[in-house]
């Protein structure tokens, strides 16, 4: 118990404390904030790194376990596609519990008031729900990590030449956004209980590229959001 | 986000939001129970006891970065970029992306993992301060785009491109590390605090879109470890002969994959 809030302490503290050193250096010297707005940095301050350090503990204790458990679970039984329908719907589900892409909607919404928060958050996690089905398809049909994702790369490019200019820094933002705290660690540990389960390969070999082969669900489902609007 | 008010002002409906996000996990679990049979014991309570904390730090967070997280890096992205010396936004960037990347822990692991592959050879420290440098200056390029209103594409192609091309020179192992390691620095604290000094200093700019040229940013940070960590493997590939035992482990490993 002691190490685990010592834990949360150092993570939330250690996430805030250069950013609230950097506010205060600055408003000491070049931009000096109004007394109210220094104090609602502060106390949001507080806020941030309390709120990063028990989600963080949160996922951990809760949604780890659970990924691997269902991971390993479905694999034993050996039928592709309940592996595949739980990891879209639980790929889809969890990114929109993240945090990052919570605030990324708000301040899209923020800067163009005709789109709402919750077209993004949608977009983004059924992207993500869409490519972490495409990643575990990559691991039983052995497609190399390099190639798929320079496909993948080549492929969003090309789109984003042609779609509205407006979204396209939003959509690559989003691909950015699928590696926040509760979608990875989530996405990782169900792949995890699917290797180990399957056993077949290395597993290491095996994880390499889900992170990166995620970001590409959301700049695609942003993009094609843009075209469509 | 929010103008002056109470500190906890919004945060009623903000819970609201948040379960609505949180509670379809418990309930798709649920839905699932008749492919998964038992639990194990005690993985019901984890799970419990695991949401409520996710809920209740994500509330918190949300909450702290709506009145006082977001709004002060807007303000400061806004007041640098109508100075008379541009060029701070910038160095405010360097140093915001290098104090970011070294105070996350993901980094952290990133650079051990690093050190793990090298056999040795790129220690961890140069792997985190070389991170940090990169995802620094990334952030000052990502903030001069700003100013200068350049398309993103014209900084994330050519980004891309180097960093496949340098993944055809660096050794198989730093590949399938660096591709990963993207998300190491696109945490928290980048999507809100630094996200917000940019898209506040693209509203301030005569001419600039927040949207169009405010976002961009996080794309940006997400390219910077992966081309640190190619680069550093291509630099210090090893001779040919040192830890061999290591290079024949990671082969193994890699040959599966491609990588």
């Amino acid at each position: 118990m002691k190490d685990v809030l010592r834990q949360l302490v150092r993570e939330g503290a250690g996430a805030v404390l250069p950013i609230a050193l950097t506010v205060l250096a600055l408003h000491v010297s070049l931009v000096p904030l109004e007394r109210d707005q220094l104090y609602r940095f502060l106390v949001g301050c507080l806020f941030v790194g309390a709120g990063i350090g028990l989600f963080l503990w949160g996922v951990r204790l809760g949604l780890v376990p659970l990924g691997e458990f269902i991971g390993s679970t479905l694999s034993e039984r050996g039928q592709l596609l309940p592996i595949l329908g739980a990891a879209l719907a639980l790929g889809l589900i969890v990114a929109a519990a993240d945090p990052d892409l919570r605030v990324l909607g708000h301040m899209v919404a923020d800067a163009d008031p005709t789109i709402p928060a919750n077209a993004i958050v949608i977009a983004v996690a059924t992207g993500i729900g869409v490519f972490v089905v495409v990643s575990m398809l990559r691991v039983f049909l052995q497609i190399p990590i390099r190639e798929l994702l320079f496909g993948c790369y080549v492929v969003l490019f090309a789109l984003s030449a042609f779609a509205p200019r407006s979204l396209v820094p939003v959509a690559f933002d989003a691909g950015g956004v699928a590696t926040g705290p509760v979608i990875v660690p989530f996405i990782l540990a169900f792949n995890v209980g699917v290797v180990s389960a399957l056993a077949t390969r290395d597993r290491l070999a095996d994880s390499f590229g889900l992170v990166a082969l995620t970001c590409v669900g959301p700049v695609l489902a942003v993009l094609i959001m843009a075209f469509i609007r | 986000m929010a103008a002056s008010g109470g500190y906890l002002e919004g945060i009623g409906s903000l819970a609201l939001e948040v379960l609505g996000a949180i509670l379809p996990i418990a309930v798709v679990t649920v839905a699932l129970r008749p492919l998964l049979g038992r639990f194990p014991v005690g993985l019901v309570r984890r799970v419990t006891v695991g949401l409520t904390l996710t809920f209740v730090g994500t509330v918190l967070f949300l909450q702290g970065v709506n009145i006082g997280f977001a709004p002060a890096g807007e303000l400061l992205g806004r007041s640098l970029a109508s100075a008379e010396r541009p060029w701070l936004l910038s160095l405010l960037g360097l140093w915001l992306g290098f104090v970011v990347a070294l105070a996350e822990p993901a980094v952290k692991v990133l650079s051990e993992e690093v050190e793990a592959v090298s056999a040795g050879s790129v220690p961890a420290r140069a792997l985190l301060l070389s991170v940090a440098l990169g995802v620094g200056a990334i952030v000052a390029v990502a903030l001069w785009r700003v100013a200068a209103g350049i398309p993103l594409l014209y900084i994330l192609i050519p980004g891309y491109a180097i960093a496949f091309i340098l993944a055809r020179f660096a050794p198989p192992a730093y590949t399938s590390i660096a591709f990963d390691a993207g998300g190491s620095v696109t945490g928290p604290i980048t999507v809100t605090f630094i996200l917000a000094v940019s898209v506040g200093a693209a509203g301030a700019l005569e001419g600039r879109d927040p949207l169009t040229d405010g976002f961009g940013l996080v794309a940006l940070v997400l390219l910077a470890p992966a081309l640190s960590v190619l680069a550093l493997g291509v630099l210090l590939r090893p001779p040919a002969q040192p830890a061999r035992e290591e290079e024949e482990v990671r082969t193994d490993v890699q040959s599966g994959d491609g990588l």
